[in-house]
């Protein structure tokens, strides 16, 4: 009944849609709709894109990437390091307030700091900072973090969203500081309707070239059709996650135009290597060739995103751009199976999340289609997000749909969290002791070259380990009103509305 | 099928109410018949349930593709002479699915509310007979059940158990329960008081034979009824819950599940929710037409019109 009532909105909606109606949005708001609500605006607890769109108009880092992927000043102005590598000095910029007034200088950016490090915090994201061994004030505008080893990532991790500085106000007790941000950034956080919408106003007291739009709304609409709806009945501006289906529409009207960037997200199959059978490496290596990537890319995805075998995105630097797919081979996929013992393929579970990324529910049931090819009999479960995510931490799960990005651009992150034995996103449950050794190293390692050719080492064994198959690398498709100009959009899926003209 | 009351059985409780005992069951299936008509629209219900039964039977031969079978290289194709219904997002066929689906949505229907008569109707009729203390403490647990709104419960049936389309036919079952038991009770109360029964309890028939023989088949009836118009409402609910992604799993052809990832291309292609829906629609609406010439056939207070 449900069912029916809701098929029954969506072509009510669909009829609207066709009717020329053109409820424009006021000429100062921007109204962005996606397809999830955040969860936190507090930055050292952010985990999720939705709220990183919202917490990234709200705080500023210290350094920031630019249109162009290069690191550029924010509330450093510039920067430098000692000559043991080990302290990093940033000085300051001057005549900035948060939104609640109180200054910004070294101090705030020291409590900034020590509020992610702070144990007590309990950060599910502190080991990013955790780099960092302490916080010096110099004076009220310059500030140096301290590392116990030469760490030469340190101005790109900085960058990272979990690293953006927050108010003093966050360490008021019974702040709420995940509900009431304060931070310096060019937009001020208004309101909070759980579900439905959160409202950012301008911040008249910005230090930087002021927004011209006054107001943003971030919307939450969760059908991907109600999206592409609203945005042509021009109810909304922008909007997230285009399906590559309504490609060809929304690209044939005038009224609407598509913003399309590559991503640093790669789309994967994780396997969990200690669970039977895949903790054989034949079994892993016999289904990366039983998957046909290259029609999952082309028949589900509409031959949007990229296409490759490496576990980094190749437009990441220093990522490795000459890993191709395993090659489709059915008859190579039984042979591998037989001879690490399973002539007659084996059962398993494949959990995907819904919505949550490009077709992920329909690419699960495609490589469902494909596994049964070999013999591999894979039964789908697809539970909430939170219970995903929970399920995922716990490593328990044979098979899952993942996704990972690279906010800050630097292989080091990811290379951290995904391949070291320890990172906090295995959950490959993948371990090689060399690797492990490779990512500390490399972190030591200033000469660019010299570290990139340490990190396509680890990439290599990725890659002839088949700890995850990599099906693609992700697109980001948005689309916005053709009077909408200024919408950014970086490969680290950062999306900034700051310059945002409406005509 | 043992406890459920056959259509004879239905039919020769209409002739007993008018006739004396031991009229002819073929005297009272025309009877049944000739008033089962009266409803207009029941013959072309019941005739159009029985298509979707034929077309559950004969499945494998009516499908003309693989229900599972993608095919990448044609996805989301709109109806032609290929696939007549056209394909899915992954090139799988639309019409050998939706042919597919009835079976499972027919199943959903009947076993659900065949679980809730085998188990409601007894709690019912022994509340009903034995009355007193039993009876209370029957029905205060059932009226705890009814408490309940019916998807709320099923949902939280399926959280516990897991999604899957047997948790949803459980599910279905359970909240249905208390209505077969309000009503065999009911039923009971008024047969009870008949003097065949107080004939068979003076002649000391055992209580067992006594409800069996002459208490269920006299409030057959109503229950046939009511069973009729559960199964189309479990139906709906069953593919509502599959919709919600709690019933069948993928690659499933259960038409609610096909409305939930067919809606993601509504714009594009509609043929992916027209034709389950249209299934869900037709299939919900004989039985309903059928149901209601059941009713007008059984009740007999219109017997008397002829």
């Amino acid at each position: 009944m449900l069912g029916t009532c809701r098929c029954v909105a969506v072509l009510a909606a669909l009829a609207l849609g066709i009717t020329p109606v053109a409820a424009q949005t006021p000429k100062g708001t921007l109204v962005f709709a996606s397809g999830g609500d955040a969860d936190t605006l507090d930055p050292h607890f952010i985990l999720e894109r939705p709220d990183v769109r919202v917490s990234m108009h709200i705080h500023e880092n210290l350094v920031n990437f630019d249109q162009n992927g290069e690191l550029k000043p924010e509330l450093a102005e510039s920067w430098s390091v000692s000559d043991d590598r080990l302290t990093w000095t940033f000085n300051l910029r001057k005549g900035v307030t948060f939104h609640d007034g109180t200054p910004f200088n070294a101090e705030a950016v020291k409590q900034s700091f020590e509020r992610i490090l702070d144990p007590a915090t309990a950060s599910p994201r502190r080991s990013i900072a955790s780099v960092i061994s302490a916080v010096k004030v110099i004076d009220e505008y310059t500030v140096a973090l301290i590392t116990d080893k030469p760490f030469a990532p340190l101005p790109s991790q900085v960058s990272m969203f979990n690293l953006a500085i927050v108010g003093p106000a966050a360490k008021t007790p019974g702040a709420d500081y995940a509900r009431k941000p304060v931070g310096t950034g060019p937009f001020k956080f208004a309101a909070w309707q759980v579900g439905e919408k959160i409202t950012l106003v301008r911040n008249e007291a910005y230090w930087g070239p002021k927004p011209a739009i006054e107001r943003i709304e971030f919307r939450v609409v969760p059908e991907d059709s109600a999206r592409v709806l609203q945005l042509m009945s021009g109810e909304a501006d922008v909007i997230a996650n285009v399906p590559p289906a309504m490609l060809p529409q929304l690209k044939s009207s005038s009224a609407v135009k598509v913003i399309q960037e590559t991503s640093f997200r790669t789309v994967l199959l994780g396997v969990n290597n200690k669970i039977k059978p895949f903790d054989d490496l034949r079994v892993r290596q016999a289904l990366a060739h039983a998957i046909d990537t290259s029609s999952l890319v082309k028949g589900v995805l509409r031959g949007i995103p990229k296409h490759g075998g490496g576990i980094e995105a190749p437009d990441i630097p220093g990522a490795r751009k000459d890993l191709p797919p395993y090659a489709h081979d059915t008859a190579k996929a039984r042979r591998l199976l037989a001879e690490a013992g399973y002539p007659n393929g084996f059962s398993t579970t494949l959990m995907t999340p819904t919505g949550r990324f490009m077709n992920d529910r329909q690419l699960a049931e495609a490589i469902q289609a494909q596994a049964r090819e070999v013999g591999i009999d894979i039964k789908i479960e697809a539970p909430e997000w939170a219970t995903y995510n929970t399920l995922l931490n716990k490593r328990e799960v044979p098979l899952f749909l993942s996704t990972k990005g690279n906010p800050t651009g630097d292989l080091d992150l990811t290379m951290h969290l995904v391949a070291h034995s320890a990172g906090q996103m295995n959950f490959y449950n993948w371990k090689n002791p060399k690797a492990d050794q490779l990512i500390e190293t490399q972190r030591g390692t200033t000469d660019r070259e010299q570290r990139y050719a340490l990190l396509s080492e680890i990439q290599q064994s990725f890659y002839d380990e088949v700890p995850a198959i990599v099906l693609f690398y992700d697109a980001q498709l948005y689309a916005a009103r053709s009077n909408v100009t200024g919408v950014r959009v970086q490969p680290n899926e950062t999306v900034t509305f700051t310059h945002v003209r409406k005509n | 099928m043992n406890d459920i009351p056959s259509f004879t059985a239905a039919a020769h409780v209409v002739a007993g109410a008018n006739a004396a005992e031991g009229t002819a069951r073929r005297n009272g299936l025309a009877i049944f018949w000739r008033q089962f008509r009266r409803s207009q629209l029941a013959l072309p219900g019941g005739l159009l349930v029985l298509a979707f039964v034929l077309v559950a039977c004969f499945a494998p031969l009516i499908a003309t593709h693989d229900p599972l079978k993608n095919d990448l290289a044609r996805t989301l194709m709109p109806p032609g002479a290929e696939n007549w219904f056209g394909t899915d997002e992954l090139g799988r066929d639309v019409l050998s699915r939706v042919v597919y689906g009835a079976r499972l949505s027919l199943s959903e229907g009947l076993v659900a509310v065949l679980l809730a008569l085998a188990a409601g109707v007894p709690i019912g009729v022994v509340a009903g007979y034995v009355g007193g203390r039993t009876d209370m403490i029957i029905m205060r647990l059932i009226d705890v059940l009814m408490a309940f709104p019916g998807v709320l419960l099923a949902i939280a049936i399926i959280s516990v158990l897991g999604p899957s389309l047997f948790n949803v036919i459980l599910a279905v079952a359970l909240y249905t329960i208390p209505i077969f038991a309000r009503l065999a009770r009911g039923a009971t109360l008024s047969v009870k008081e008949e003097p065949y029964i107080e004939a068979c309890r003076a002649l000391g028939v055992p209580h067992l034979r006594t409800l069996w023989r002459h208490v269920l088949p006299n409030i057959a009836a109503p229950i046939l009824v009511i069973a009729a118009l559960r199964v189309a409402i479990s139906i709906l609910t069953a593919s509502s819950l599959s919709f919600l992604g709690l019933g069948a799993q993928p690659p499933s052809p259960e038409w609610g599940a096909m409305l939930a990832s067919g809606r993601n291309y509504i714009l594009i292609a509609p043929h992916l929710v027209i034709f389950p829906g249209l299934a869900i629609v037709l299939l919900v609406f004989g039985l309903n037409l059928f149901q209601d010439g059941l009713r007008i056939a059984l009740d007999p207070k219109t017997t008397d019109l002829r």
